[in-house]
């Protein structure tokens, strides 16, 4: 729901990062997301996280992760679904 | 339509193209996915505060959303030089009159006397500070967070804010 006239808290931004990264946010909610930034650092070291994660995420390919890493996430990935599948 | 924007003086400004000597920078074109490039009119200055004030041209359509303008197109023209210590020192003293004032005598009036106090120590980043920090006392004392008379009044403050930077600043 778009709030005029104020800022985002810390976890409304956290919750809305994809989207403004994805540049799918309404202009208003942009808006206010860039204005919480410039008062927050917190907040802004979290988006510069998120971008340095998707970029070095996003060139890598599945041959470049060794073998046994591979196996590791495998295995805890199959874990999570078994977990969230029993709730 | 006048229109201006705030810089860090950092990194983060790399997208906006400097000026050249009197000619005015590149014209600057939206991030990917975005409505616009995010500038900032005269009523809205405070939302925006940052360590330089430029004079930005616009072109194209413009979106106004959350006190701020989106537009096809923006260029850097000429930095306001005025836009230093000596507006965010009064700046930053009339937004801690104000706060103390709105929250006197409420829990949240040692936090707020904390805060103007340190927001008093440095600069552009504390005069953003003080001035979001004033809102919020104002609003404070007009109710709860997410009700009609706090976002009324964290605006109005917002709006008294950016009418003192456009006076100081002779916008």
């Amino acid at each position: 729901m778009e709030v005029a006239g104020m800022t985002l808290s810390c976890q409304e931004l956290v919750e809305l990062v994809t989207e403004y990264l994805e540049g799918s946010m309404e202009p208003a909610t942009r808006a206010r997301f860039e204005q919480h930034l410039l008062v927050c650092d917190g907040c802004g070291l979290y988006l510069a996280q998120m971008r340095r994660t998707l970029r070095a995420t996003g060139t890598l390919r599945e041959r470049d992760v060794a073998p046994d890493s591979l196996d590791v996430l495998r295995q805890a990935f199959r874990s999570w679904k078994l977990r969230a599948a029993r709730g | 339509m006048r229109a201006w924007t705030f810089l860090r003086g950092d990194s983060r400004d790399a997208s906006w193209p400097r000026v050249s000597g009197s000619a005015p920078g590149a014209w600057r074109l939206p991030d990917e996915g975005a409505p616009g490039v995010t500038v900032a009119v005269r009523e809205d200055l405070a939302w925006w505060i940052a360590e330089e004030l430029w004079e930005v041209e616009v072109a194209g359509p413009r979106v106004a959303a959350g006190n701020a303008v989106f537009v096809r197109a923006a260029r850097l023209v000429r930095r306001v030089d005025r836009w230093g210590p000596d507006v965010w020192e009064p700046f930053v003293i009339r937004c801690k009159h104000v706060a103390l004032r709105a929250v006197s005598g409420s829990r949240w009036a040692e936090a707020t006397t904390d805060l103007a106090a340190r927001a008093q120590r440095v600069g552009a980043r504390s005069a953003a500070l003080a001035g979001y920090v004033t809102a919020l006392a104002c609003a404070s004392s007009a109710g709860e967070r997410d009700t009609d008379g706090h976002r009324a009044r964290f605006a109005a403050e917002r709006a008294a804010q950016s009418g003192w930077i456009a006076r100081a600043l002779d916008l």
